[in-house]
């Protein structure tokens, strides 16, 4: 079969439509990946390592450098990096795509798409009662881990001080059907218990308090770390409403213990932020008719050979993302070899 | 046996549900499917074009991805076929978790399979007000066991009209759907509870339940007609002798993704070896559609490479030096000697770790591209640059991790100062000798270095763990002899970590004599 490069058009340069696009590469086809940001990796490229103690994690974040390698070499995939999708329009069988480069416009049509938009995290300052933007030290688990993969070290951001009373807050944007997000973000127990960890074991004299609902199974490593969790974290069952300013830029919060509200503080404060549908799938959306499943991220629909891969199709760490792509690759594959 | 003929079968191994679903997976790509059914339970529904070898048990596998020659036991008879890769698909071993103190099974306390079976089995269902479902309660449970755990709640609530309780330390809600499964057992009325101190009192007529609700801090007692106890799922008891078998590793628990994080969502230790759904790690109906959907996907991309690229020989043997001890077959993580008459280094199989020819004693192998001679060359070559006040090091670097790390910093990057570096393919070939060669040039060499990958992240699997033995074993000759062993170091990195390993290199070199 001759294998052209009208073939497949991949959406999204981080670790799902990396994995795509070379999986496909492999198979001998020649797809297009467009990336809107100046550099590919995505989200995932900006995630440190959270190995302890010489012992990996599982977190996954060293694989995307590891497809950004391999992508160098291959000379198969076309990609256009600083490229938006101006709109895309059915075109026969397949999708006609018209794509803003930096060297203009360029019109493709393409047998097959693949969405690989990604997610978006949780903006917590579309929730006012959270604090962030308005209580110093407050951040993101997100800004977190830039801090830690950009200085390897941990200080607050009103002063520079080493946090001696730290606290992560779970569930931010996450199984919240009010907020139309009935899911669980399914990453955020793995990043903030391991960042916990790291910071455990580079500060041991911090305090580490978790607020939660429920702590999820986040990986094989889980079994041997939970039961000795407790010993190192504070454990709340609780996701305190109200977070406020205290005298030394400390973060205040009110907990209901007992029949009692008790008021705790930190020097440092991590809403462990939620995945959250990007705002790039409407036009996906009204584009190429994707279906929309449950949770509120886009489904496969794969008889008029659009398909969806990694975080777009819903909240999955770097590993399910890409197991989500490279079985999307068999998919896609399948479609363009016209099988079902 | 014999070896060198390429058969594209898939042995897929299993009878249950995950067989079912790979071997129509691979069939629908066209791809020739064997099924090994441990059972001997036709289905009525098997996949066409697939031969599926009822009660059959795999006893011996030899060779390589694409050449695999397999024995196989079935209706009293041992025989051989051929196959290109192998899928372990075994369905999970179901097991209630441990029951509180006083209860036992019988009519009013049943594990979820057995209640499965009364509450939806052909007799209908009995009438029922009220169930509990309890869950272990130590937090373990996963997205897997609880799938089944809402399905089953919410089955009951909606197909026997009766309420649910359950009880559970830590809802595990971690899987696309979950959620909003859980969300479904609420708005039918379910109760879920966080309980303490759970103690059972089984009655004629109902069975009762005492504990501390953890959130309302109150004791609560509820009855029911029915207990349920969850169910975790455990490896197959099969696995561990496949394993065995085809010498793959097994995580902690007994699965066979093992606790490697280059080998999600279906790789083992041996190329065209694989595995799925609930033999892989427990697995939730997604994880297993993923599973079984990338296998296919890895399965044509690894019979494209053994078609389209060229496989030459990746270790150079020397008869005259072997002594037949079987290191190398002991230590080649990826299953990719044979043994005859001598060892043959089967190149589809071989992932270039180079780990035999570093183990062998009587130094018979040289890994292709690293042939010992021009490696000292390379290490006597290198001259740490002298640099103000600074110390000398020369480090050794895995090329999948640090090596990626040093050759992307810049030349003036603090990492790099006064430092001098060579890569291997796997920390765990660096020999020996080559590290007293280095110790031993005090005048140029102020420290020496190993850089590996951490734990759990190394490509060979254990290269990680014979570089760490390899350097603590010379501090201790260093120590014996008098001499500093604060000189060699070992240090662990990732490939997009250079901030802790600069920390970590200049720590070492700031602690240098």
């Amino acid at each position: 079969m001759d294998r052209t490069s009208e073939d497949v058009l991949v959406i999204g340069g981080g670790i799902a439509g990396l994995t795509v696009a070379l999986g496909l590469a492999k198979e001998g086809w020649r797809p297009w990946l467009i990336e809107k940001e100046d550099r590919l990796g995505g989200h995932a490229a900006a995630y440190v390592c959270k190995a302890v103690e010489g012992e990996c994690q599982r977190c996954g974040a060293c694989l995307v450098d590891l497809a950004l390698k391999e992508h160098a070499s291959e000379a198969r995939i076309k990609t256009l990096v600083n490229a938006a999708i101006e709109r895309i329009t059915p075109s026969g069988s397949g999708h006609l795509a018209a794509l803003e480069t930096p060297d203009g416009l360029v019109e493709q049509p393409f047998r097959a798409v693949v969405l690989c938009h990604g997610f978006t995290p949780f903006d917590p300052r579309s929730r006012t009662n959270l604090g962030y933007g308005r209580v110093p030290n407050i951040m993101t688990g997100h800004e977190l881990e830039a801090m830690l993969k950009v200085t390897g070290r941990v200080l607050r951001p009103s002063d520079g001080a080493v946090p001696r009373q730290m606290a992560f807050v779970q569930c931010v944007g996450s199984r919240n059907a009010r907020l139309g997000h009935p899911y669980c973000s399914q990453v955020c127990c793995g990043y903030a218990l391991r960042m916990a960890r790291q910071i455990k074991n580079r500060l041991p004299e911090t305090d580490l308090t978790c607020f939660y609902m429920d702590i999820q199974t986040y990986g094989k490593d889980f079994p041997d770390v939970w039961p000795g969790l407790g010993g190192e974290i504070r454990f709340v069952r609780e996701i305190p409403g109200d977070y406020f300013s205290l005298e030394g830029d400390r973060v205040g919060v009110l907990v209901e213990t007992g029949d009692a509200v008790e008021e705790l503080s930190f020097d440092l404060l991590v809403l462990s932020v939620g995945m959250a549908p990007s705002p790039d799938q409407d036009r996906f959306c009204e584009w190429l008719n994707a279906p929309v499943g449950a949770e509120g991220f886009l489904r496969s629909d794969p008889d008029s050979g659009v398909f969806v891969a990694g975080s777009a199709a819903g909240p999955m760490s770097i590993v399910d993302s890409i197991a989500h792509a490279r079985a999307a690759v068999r998919d896609v594959a399948g479609f363009l070899e016209g099988r079902k | 046996m014999k070896l060198g003929e390429y058969d594209k079968t898939v042995l897929v191994i299993g009878g249950g549900p995950t067989a079912w679903e790979m071997s129509r997976s691979l069939a629908q790509d066209g791809i020739p499917v064997m099924v090994a059914a441990p059972d001997d339970a036709e289905r009525a529904d098997m996949p066409s074009g697939v031969e599926w070898i009822l009660g059959a048990q795999v006893t011996d596998v030899i060779g390589q991805v694409g050449d695999f020659a397999v024995w196989l036991k079935a209706g009293g008879k041992r025989f051989e076929r051929r196959a290109g890769a192998i899928i372990l698909a075994l369905d999970a071993n179901r097991q209630p978790g441990v029951l509180p103190a006083g209860a036992a099974f019988g009519e009013r306390i049943r594990a979820m399979t057995e209640a499965e079976d009364v509450l939806f089995g052909r007799q209908g269902h009995p009438s029922l007000r009220r169930v509990i479902v309890l869950d272990r309660l130590d937090g373990l449970s996963t997205a897997a066991s609880h799938e089944r755990l809402l399905r089953f709640a919410v089955r009951v609530q909606e197909e026997c009209n009766a309420t649910v309780y359950v009880l559970t330390s830590q809802v595990k809600v971690a899987s696309i759907g979950l959620e909003i499964l859980y969300g479904r057992l609420r708005d039918g009325g379910g109760l879920v509870v966080k309980p303490d101190a759970v103690q059972v009192e089984t009655g004629d007529d109902a069975v009762r339940i005492r504990f501390r609700d953890t959130v309302l801090d109150e004791d609560v007692v509820l009855e029911a007609d029915m207990l349920v106890a969850a169910e975790d799922e455990a490896p197959s008891p099969e696995l561990e002798r496949l394993a065995g078998v085809l010498r793959i590793e097994r995580d902690k628990q007994g699965f066979l993704q093992a606790d490697n994080v280059l080998r999600r969502p279906c790789l083992t230790n041996r190329r065209g070896v694989l595995s799925v759904g609930s033999s892989a790690a427990p697995s939730t109906q997604w994880d297993t559609e993923q599973g079984v959907t990338a296998a296919t996907a890895e399965i044509r991309e690894l019979y494209r490479w053994i078609e389209e690229e060229d496989h030459p020989d990746t270790i150079l043997y020397n008869r005259d030096f072997c002594a037949f001890c079987l290191t190398c077959f002991r230590v080649c993580p990826h299953g990719a000697i044979h043994f005859t008459d001598r060892p043959n280094f089967l190149p589809l199989a071989c992932q270039r770790c180079g780990l035999c020819a570093a183990a062998c004693p009587g130094e018979a192998l040289e890994l292709v591209g690293y042939e010992k001679e021009t490696f000292f060359k390379t290490l006597s070559s290198l001259k740490p640059l002298d640099v103000e006040g600074s110390k000398r090091i020369v480090a050794i670097a895995c090329t999948k991790s640090a090596g990626r790390v040093l050759n992307a910093a810049p030349a003036d990057a603090e990492i790099r100062k006064g430092l001098a570096w060579v890569e291997v393919q796997c920390a765990g070939t660096i020999r020996t000798t080559s590290l007293l060669r280095l110790l031993a040039r005090p005048g140029l060499v102020d420290g020496v270095l190993v850089l590996a990958c951490h734990n759990g992240n190394c490509r060979s699997g254990t290269g990680t763990v014979v570089a760490k033995n390899l350097v603590e074993s010379i501090k201790v000759l260093l120590r014996a002899i008098g001499a500093d062993p604060g000189r060699i170091g070992y240090i662990s990195t990732a490939a997009n970590d250079e901030v802790e390993l600069a920390r970590q290199i200049t720590a070492f070199r700031d602690g240098l004599r």
